[in-house]
Parts: structure tokens; sequence; C-alpha cells
């Protein structure tokens, strides 16, 4: 009635109809969206639920049975972990739910645990076949699930599938490469490096790191393969296999480490150098001297960092020799090794005929002074 | 015998409450710093507390040295906490407590400690 009152009183019935659809439609919208967050929130309550509902159970299977027979008496309760064709009442999805939520609930409680603890948990993930579930996203065509069930087979210390993890040490996907090479490493430690081998791809920066970090906390068998990695085509695998080197502390490696400072390779050059650091006998000092002149900047920088730790007196005349050199970076480098091998006032006694770089060289070593006072 | 539990992760709450009850311990949980000094200000102190660093409010560490200054008890304190750095185990020793646990720790470990200081 109000609407023909309106029309009756010749205002344009286009703009009320637009109107009236406008509102409806704010209104339609509001309403979706207010059903969809409620839907929204009583998923994640629901997911919550399971989850503390999984917690408990965890907990009471690992510390209130943990002895066979109690653990099926009180896993008898849970439909989720009967087999599907005994009148099973729960539905496939939310079965895979509530097992997804049960090894969710098992990474969080192994990142606190160890020794017995951590071995009662891949007993149990064993005896729930959670591992099939693993294995099923391992083998999806969605690398986001395959990198989860890689990761969950690894963390289990599940050994049994790992020749299909090996298979996706060289996949195109870079996430489900470093995840399979993480758990390669995770299952079977310094034996698992000779994925190096193989591994087509890039190790990258990140990874290499991820991997030492991983081997650091492991035993501390020396590695073997170390003449098929320098033999590599792939310079990723030189470069990680020379920090490999440099971590383990491999003396016996020492010549074959010194030939990369012959490689075209910058990159190279510098690994090996860093390499030298912990692997160095009388010669090295010297060779490093001997190669200084003729290598560019990157590299002499990295040669500077090393002879700071390893140099000893012999390296002082040719060092001051390199004091002129125009580079600032370069300079301070060899002050710091010089500082550390003779007293300040003696650097500046030794620049006495060089006026034009004295002053340079005073504020370098007050600030190599400072330096030292703040890190010592 | 009554053991406090001042742990703020809920996953390792559960697990030393069900791990110490089956050893036959009676269990007090507290999910933060603040938890755990309400209980020792309103029922004094029972007769061990196993107490987290990093907490919700007050740290575990405020935690201990209420018990050990103000309360002035002498009850055993066990310190289980991620944190394994020089600088946090001093401290803690310094305040006093009887034994410091990191973590990831092994539960049978942790349930052998417990048993050594309260037969001490």
């Amino acid at each position: 009635m109000l609407l023909l009152f309106i029309i009756e009183n010749n205002l344009q019935t286009e703009l009320i109809i637009f109107t009236l659809l406008f509102i409806c439609t704010v209104c339609a919208i509001f309403f979706i969206s207010y059903f969809s967050s409620l839907l929204i929130q009583r998923r994640e309550n629901e997911i919550q639920k399971i989850r503390d509902e999984k917690e408990s159970l965890l907990v009471r299977l690992l510390f209130e049975g943990n002895s066979n027979e109690s653990n099926d008496e009180i896993l008898a309760d849970y439909d989720e972990f009967r087999p599907l064709e005994k009148g099973n009442r729960l539905g496939k999805k939310k079965r895979m739910l509530h097992r997804q939520i049960m090894v969710d609930e098992m990474l969080e409680m192994k990142k606190n645990l160890s020794g017995a603890g951590v071995e009662d948990l891949y007993k149990l993930y064993n005896k729930l076949s959670l591992h099939e579930y693993s294995y099923q996203k391992l083998t999806s065509k969605k690398y986001q699930l395959m990198v989860m069930g890689i990761r969950e087979l690894s963390e289990m210390n599940f050994k049994i599938y790992y020749r299909s993890i090996y298979r996706c040490i060289n996949h195109p996907q870079e996430d489900v490469r470093i995840e399979a090479q993480v758990a390669i490493i995770r299952l079977f430690g310094v034996k698992g490096l000779r994925f190096l081998s193989i591994v087509t791809y890039t190790i990258s920066e990140w990874q290499q790191m991820t991997l030492l970090h991983l081997l650091s906390h492991m035993k501390k068998d020396k590695p073997r393969g170390f003449e098929n990695w320098f033999n590599s085509k792939n310079d990723s695998v030189i470069i990680f296999s020379l920090r490999l080197a440099e971590m383990y502390n491999c003396f016996e490696l020492s010549d074959r480490i010194r030939y990369f400072l012959y490689h075209p390779s910058d990159a190279l050059k510098i690994q090996s150098i860093f390499c030298m650091r912990n692997n160095y006998d009388e010669n090295t000092e010297l060779l490093l001297l001997a190669y200084y002149p003729i290598v560019n900047k990157p590299v002499k920088l990295a040669m500077l960092d090393v002879l700071k730790s390893i140099s000893t007196g012999l390296s002082i005349p040719f060092l001051y020799k390199q004091l002129i050199d125009t580079e600032l970076e370069i300079r301070f480098g060899i002050l710091r090794i010089l500082y550390r091998l003779c007293e300040g006032t003696e650097i500046i006694d030794a620049i006495e005929n060089e006026p034009e770089i004295k002053d340079s060289i005073i504020l370098m070593i007050d600030q190599i002074k400072i330096e030292e006072q703040i890190y010592n | 015998m009554k053991i406090l539990i001042a742990e703020d992760e809920p996953l390792t709450l559960k697990m030393l409450s069900m791990k110490l009850q089956k050893d036959g311990y009676a269990v007090i949980q507290a999910e933060d710093g603040r938890k755990a000094l309400e209980y020792l200000e309103t029922e004094g102190c029972p007769d061990m507390v196993i107490t987290d660093i990093m907490m919700p409010f007050f740290s575990g560490l405020e935690v201990v040295e209420k018990i050990r200054k103000d309360l002035l008890s002498n009850i055993p304190i066990i310190v289980l906490s991620a944190m394994g750095q020089e600088e946090s185990v001093s401290a803690a020793f310094t305040l006093g407590v009887n034994d410091y646990i990191t973590k990831p720790f092994n539960p049978n470990e942790l349930s052998l400690r417990v048993k050594r200081l309260i037969v001490v």
C-alpha cells in the first residue's frame, strides 16, 4: 500500500525498485556472512572438541594404559580406530579428520618428549595404523599432502616407506624435494646423505642450513661418499659436502678441499677456503698468501676471514704490503688480522711511509679496538 | 603426596599429570604462573612443585622465588623448561631449585627424579 502510495505520488519507479533491490542484497549478504561465520565457528568448535578428546586419549594411551591389553580396552570406545567394515558408524571423512587430528597431536607431543616417551609414541602410531593414512598422503597428487605425508612418516620414524620418500628427492616441486631430503636424514642420519649422489636440483642455502642443523643433533659418525659428491656436476652438492667436511673435521680430505681453490666458481672457492679454517696444516697459511694476489674481492675477503683465525707471524710482511689496497673492506680485513698479530702502534709505525693512507688506518684501528672491547 | 604442576602447554600438563598420578601422587594443575601463585597463597606449599619457566602472567622463576623467599619453604622444586641455556639454568639454581630438566624430556627419567627428591 505504501509502495502504491509512493508511485501515485509520481516518484520514479525505477529508483524505488533499485533501492529495494539494494536493501535486499545488503540483507542477503549480511545473512549469508552471518550464517557462514556461524558455520565456521561451529566447525572450529567441533575440531577443538575432537582435539581435546584426542589429547586426553593420547595421554591415556601413553601413560595410563601403555600396554597392549589396556590400550585395546581404551580404544574399544573409539570408532575411528576400528576397521571400517565392522559396522563402523563413523563416516570416511570424519574418520580421516579424527585420525589426522590424532597424528597432529602426536607430532605436537613428540616435540616435548625424548627417550622411552618417543619410542612409545612410535609404537602407538604403528598400532593405530596411522601410517596407512600418511602413506596415502605421500602418494597423493597434491604436493601439500605429499609434504604432510612425508613429514608424518619421518617424524614417526616409520622406515618401511623409505623407498617412496627417496623417490621424491628429485621431485619437481621444491617443497616436496626439501621435505624428502630432510626425511631421509631424519630416518637414516648421516647414512641418508647418499641422496647427494643422485640429487640433480640445486640445494638451496636454506635447505643446506636445515640439513646441517638436523645432522648436528645426531650421532657424530663421519659421512661416507665425499669422493662422489666432490665430483658432482651439481655445484650446490659440492658446496654442501665442503660444509659437511668442515663440520665433521675431515682432515683426510685436506688435499681435495684445496683443489677447489682452482675451481672456476667463486662460490666453490670461497667454501673451500672456509673449510680450511677447521682443516688446516702448516702449509695452509702459505697457500692462501700465495693465491691471494690473483683472486677477486669476495674470495680475498673469505681468505682474510680465515687468515684471521689461522695466521702466524709469517703473514705480517705480506699483509703490510697489501694495506695499500684501495678497497676499504679489504683494508679493514687486513688490519683485523694485523691487530691480532701485533700492537696497534707497530702497525702505525710500519705505515709511516704511506702518509695518504695513514689517517684512515688510524681511524680503522680505533674502530677495531672498539669492536674488540665489545666482543671480548 | 601432593605435587603442584605449573605448565602453560595443555598437552604437556595433561601428560605430566597422568604420569605422576599413575605413579601414585595427587596432582594440582596450574595453567600459568598466576594460578600457581594463587594456589600457594591460599593452600600453602604442596610436597613438591614442578614448573615451566616461560608462562603467562608470572614466570616459573617468580614462582620459585615466592616459595623460597616469601613462604620460606624448602620443598623440592623441579624446573622443566625448553630453555637450556646456561643463564637460565644458573638463574634457577641460584634461586634454589633442586633439579632442572630440559624439554624434550623423558617421562620415565622425570618420574625417577621426582621419586628421588621426594624420598630425600
